[in-house]
């Protein structure tokens, strides 16, 4: 917490590019993964989104006060920008048209299974389960409660065990 | 018996291989370049442009005024090369302010005797691993300087006077190798 105060305030002193760098370079790989997760792994969608949030993030940083870590509030903006996005991804039951990379027929299974969850339940699995946030973080995130993080990821985990059985039932 | 709380291993297993997933290499430069369209990363200052031509043209000028007084028919032996590190440490100040100043330095080095060149290198740095490409060092090189010294102390000596370290970079001295 303590390198990205230093880094935040050496960026805020003279918003140079090489400043700049050191924050994204921290970060960035995972607010984008948090954002595939949640947008059927489009990737021109994560993108423009991730972007937007660091566009959100730079012009209000010299207000942030510390009370969580950086990431966090990096996540929690990124969150709120992905809802926009909810609308196209519920158009498309499947994976995105453009696949990310090389899915094996382990990581279609998981994709697909993933993407039959509801945005909250989604949000709440791919924080937890996948990106590693304590339930503490995603509530602070997510302006919820702690016990209903819990609660969701428990419905989730549900839901996501029966469709991957149900998947390789019929492979 | 499966405690529905807890992830079992094979699902462990399952959900680590969509952490593989990393972003395409140009999202930086990108990124950067809209965030310095919308006003939030410093652009270059044009006037860089103004004193890189001059430092150049001072740089030409000086080469030709020394070079009839130099053994012409000979390029410089450089035999030590200064790689400039940087990283988290790495404080800069303004670029063309950090661009004059090491021109000078350099300009005193040649003054001295010593021959003397370098480069300023662009970020980012992409690395290689096996298939993979990324760029996301934590220490990348800036430049370097190449310089013809008599010793190794000589060579460390110029490299402790580089204002590179004053802005928190580190050097890397090495003897070139002559087979």
């Amino acid at each position: 917490m303590v390198q990205d105060e230093q880094a935040v305030r050496r960026y805020l002193k003279h918003k140079r590019e090489q400043d700049f760098r050191i924050i994204y370079q921290k970060h960035n790989d995972k607010l984008f993964r948090l954002a595939m997760h949640m947008l059927s792994y489009n990737q021109h969608w994560a993108k423009d989104a991730v972007q937007e949030m660091w566009i959100v993030a730079l012009r209000k940083v010299d207000k942030f006060e510390w009370r969580s870590s950086l990431n966090t509030w990096l996540t929690s903006i990124l969150l709120n920008i992905l809802k926009r996005y909810y609308p196209k991804t519920a158009e498309k039951q499947m994976v995105s048209e453009e696949p990310y990379g090389e899915f094996n027929l382990d990581m279609q299974d998981i994709i697909k299974s993933v993407n039959t969850l509801s945005d909250g339940y989604k949000q709440v699995f791919v924080l937890h389960d996948i990106e590693g946030y304590k339930h503490q973080e995603i509530a602070e995130m997510l302006d919820i409660k702690k016990g209903t993080s819990k609660s969701q990821l428990f419905q989730a985990r549900k839901l996501l065990r029966s469709k991957l059985s149900e998947l390789k039932i019929r492979s | 018996m499966i405690d529905e709380n807890e992830l079992s291993e094979e699902e462990r297993d399952l959900f680590e291989k969509l952490k593989g997933i990393k972003p395409p290499i140009e999202m930086e430069e990108e990124t950067i370049s809209k965030l310095k369209s919308e006003g939030l990363i410093q652009s270059h200052n044009k006037m860089i442009w103004v004193y890189r031509v001059a430092a150049a043209l001072a740089f030409f000028v000086l080469g030709y005024a020394v070079f009839p007084y130099l053994n012409s028919s000979e390029e410089p032996d450089y035999n030590y090369m200064l790689v400039l590190y940087q990283d988290t440490n790495f404080n800069p100040g303004p670029p063309e302010e950090m661009f004059d100043e090491y021109s000078h330095w350099m300009q005193s080095i040649y003054q001295n005797g010593m021959a003397i060149d370098g480069q300023e290198m662009k970020q980012p740095s992409l690395l290689l691993d096996g298939a993979d490409v990324s760029n996301n060092a934590t220490r990348t090189v800036g430049g370097y300087f190449v310089l013809s010294a008599s010793s190794q102390d000589e060579a460390v000596k110029i490299a402790q006077s580089s204002p590179h370290l004053k802005y928190g970079g580190t050097i890397e001295v090495k003897e070139f190798m002559i087979r």
